[in-house]
């Protein structure tokens, strides 16, 4: 009887039972594009305005989806909202060769409504500056209230940050909680999407900015090597503050000439852990050493900085811990 | 020449085209495609050009790393409140949206918009489609913005694009019920090239197009050239001004139109306030033109209400037409990927009797 029925809907009219059918296999299938895409735009004044000196900028979209949220919810007190996850864009931001930073545009909801803060991340994931572009609330336009806000965040990396929130994701604020929380949310969120979603990306941008900061040349290319004997790392690197699984060595390169080699390592000591960059050049002299999260203080800088210019290719030569982990890595290097 | 836009002709009313020509109605597909053709091989030849070593070039040149695209179909469904005649429009789209880069530099934008438009007893359909039964492929944004010359300050647009006037240049009305005043200028998009840009303090856009709307043509030799200066669209007051002037080319043949316009939009809290005036001439007739729209959006935007007025004169010699219309709408996000329309049409006094009360509904997925 009801197959009938359905048979004399069809009859009746195709294209409206198509349109049903269609209908109710799309209801199930959530998916994550209301507008039209040419109404996208990118955040043209925000670039110029938060980097200056820029010469141009590239766009890198990438999914944020399920995946990415649950790892963020990991790490923060509070997490993506469904409407937030589908194909965002990360624009690094370029002064000729050398990478000045990154933008990213994140939307938050507050009490009136949403709003648009478009983020200037430093390339040690501080956040630099930020910008409005899209708040229906007059006091985004309020300048006194706009210092405020961006002395709140500035410099500031996601840690910090965190500490700006309560467990109930509220900001420690008296002016505008309601527009101060979902600044500071917003800007938590943009540093876990980007360094999770972007991780790689990134990394790629740091060690760009880096080699171009040092050598001053044209066309420099950084390719990665590849360690053939890696089981021999955990007999040769025995120091323990140096993860050996986590050694990555790339050359560094000018019209097809040697110039450096970038090695990046985590590390575990002095109070503090995470990864590093290593600069040698090809005889064995520490050129730079750049931490991927900023310098937890000026002391634990000063001690890293002292071995710079220093020759660690004999390891014989070298007087300090941190000359000697460079020792081993720049030994890893040559295999 | 006669007077070919005596009468003001709304969108979707209904009056029935008969004699279709099945060999003029394919000729027009293929002529439709070779303008879109013609006009993608000029900008990716130019966007080759300048470059030297080409197969090196072509090797760093990346087209798919920014892509997006979605299937966007549709169904509307609008109806004759007096006498119940509707008419239906169905849509079958492809919106591919990416960033041309090359090396470290993004070098343009593209938007590729081609939809099959089947329409049911539409009377007065667009000049593309033979009559209100017909079919045809609607392209509704397909450019390339080459945005890697100044840093997005000046930005060189080729392809099919919305012609820049007035409040339409800084909100969507992709696909939507909610439109706001093309109908005056009887154009909404065409082919041609634009120099447009983003400035701290302003943004710009000037095009010289076609003057022939979806379709690609060198008949009568239409043209057309518009512009529009505005404060910052980001900006929560937004105001800009507008110029039109050119020969389109209508279903009755060339008519020449210009107008200038002023428009403002105002943002506050889930509050918006559009407005544009403008006033021209079409041939011999003197035209002015007031449109306000308020509309209100919830906390998380998926539901837009809006209310809009419109109000136009056209003066030939002192004889004087009007059209008075109020439009109440809503539109609703059932899902991020689904949503609902629903738009009431009324004439206001003085009403006419060819004024039409006309109640609209649309459904849209976006896969």
């Amino acid at each position: 009887m009801m197959n009938t029925e359905i048979k004399n809907i069809c009859k009746a009219n195709r294209t409206h039972c198509f349109y049903l059918i269609t209908f109710l296999f799309l209801w199930g299938y959530s998916i994550h594009s209301q507008a039209a895409y040419c109404s996208l735009r990118d955040p043209v004044v925000a670039i110029n305005t938060l980097y200056p000196d820029a010469s141009h900028h590239l766009s890198i979209t990438k999914e944020v989806n399920r995946h990415s949220r649950n790892q963020i919810s990991e790490r923060l007190p509070f997490t993506l909202l469904f409407n937030e996850l589908g194909k965002h864009t990360l624009y690094v931001v370029m002064e000729d060769n050398t990478p000045l930073g990154f933008i990213h545009a994140r939307s938050e909801l507050t009490g009136s409504g949403l709003i648009e803060v478009v983020w200037a991340i430093n390339l040690d994931m501080t956040i630099k500056d930020s910008y409005f572009q899209r708040c229906r609330d007059p006091k985004s336009r309020d300048p006194i209230f706009i210092a405020d806000m961006k002395k709140r965040v500035q410099g500031k990396s996601f840690n910090q940050l965190l500490k700006l929130v309560d467990k109930h994701q509220n900001a420690f604020s008296n002016d505008n909680p309601d527009l101060i929380s979902a600044v500071t949310k917003s800007a938590l969120k943009t540093i876990a999407v980007t360094e999770f979603v972007w991780g790689e990306d990134i990394d790629k941008f740091k060690r760009k900015a880096l080699v171009y900061s040092i050598f001053d040349k044209e066309n420099l290319e950084i390719n990665y090597k590849d360690i053939a004997k890696k089981e021999e790392l955990n007999n040769n690197i025995v120091f323990s503050m140096l993860l050996e699984d986590t050694i990555e060595v790339y050359d560094v390169s000018s019209n097809k000439n040697k110039v450096g080699i970038l090695v990046h390592a985590e590390w575990s000591q002095y109070g503090f852990g995470g990864g590093f960059h290593w600069l040698f050049s090809p005889d064995g002299e520490i050129l730079n050493i750049t931490p991927d999260k900023p310098w937890p203080s000026h002391e634990i800088a000063n001690e890293f900085d002292k071995a710079l210019g220093k020759n660690i290719k004999n390891e014989e030569h070298c007087t300090t811990a941190i000359e000697l982990a460079g020792s081993k890595l720049f030994r890893v290097s040559q295999w | 020449m006669g007077n070919p836009l005596k009468k003001i002709v709304l969108p979707f009313t209904f009056e029935k085209k008969e004699n279709k020509q099945f060999s003029s109605h394919y000729l027009r597909h293929i002529n439709n495609l070779r303008g879109f053709l013609w006009v993608f091989a000029i900008v990716i030849s130019s966007s080759l050009l300048p470059l030297s070593g080409l197969a090196s070039t072509l090797k760093e040149l990346n087209l798919s790393n920014n892509a997006r695209w979605t299937i966007d179909l549709s169904a509307l469904s609008s109806n004759e409140v007096q006498n119940g005649e509707s008419a239906e429009i169905y849509t079958i789209g492809f919106d591919y949206y990416t960033k041309l880069t090359y090396q470290d530099r993004d070098i343009a934008t593209i938007i590729f918009q081609p939809y099959w438009v089947q329409l049911k007893g539409v009377s007065a359909p667009p000049e593309f489609f033979d009559d209100g039964d017909d079919n045809a492929i609607n392209w509704r944004i397909t450019n390339i913005n080459f945005t890697g010359l100044s840093r997005g300050k000046f930005n060189i647009r080729v392809g099919h694009f919305e012609v820049p006037f007035g409040i339409e240049q800084n909100l969507d009305s992709n696909g939507t019920l909610r439109q706001f005043t093309f109908t005056d200028r009887a154009i909404k998009a065409d082919w041609g090239i634009s120099a447009n840009g983003v400035l701290p303090s302003f943004d710009y856009e000037f095009a010289l197009t076609r003057g022939s709307g979806n379709n690609w043509t060198n008949d009568s030799d239409p043209y057309l050239v518009s512009g529009r200066v505005g404060a910052p669209h980001i900006n929560n007051i937004v105001w800009g001004i507008s110029y039109f002037y050119g020969n389109l080319l209508a279903p009755q043949g060339i008519v020449h139109r210009r107008r200038a316009g002023l428009d403002l939009a105002y943002y506050y809290y889930q509050w918006e306030f559009h407005n544009e005036l403008s006033f021209g001439r079409d041939e011999n007739i003197d035209t002015e033109n007031a449109w306000i729209e308020i509309a209100w959006n919830n906390r998380t935007e998926s539901l837009k209400t809006y209310t809009q007025w419109q109000y136009r004169t056209r003066d030939e010699s002192g004889d004087k037409e009007t059209l008075n219309v109020f439009v109440l709408g809503a539109q609703w996000f059932v899902s991020p990927a689904i949503d609902i329309s629903a738009q009431w049409q009324e004439a206001l006094v003085p009403k006419k009797e060819d004024d039409k009360s006309i109640i609209k509904i649309l459904l849209r997925w976006r896969i």
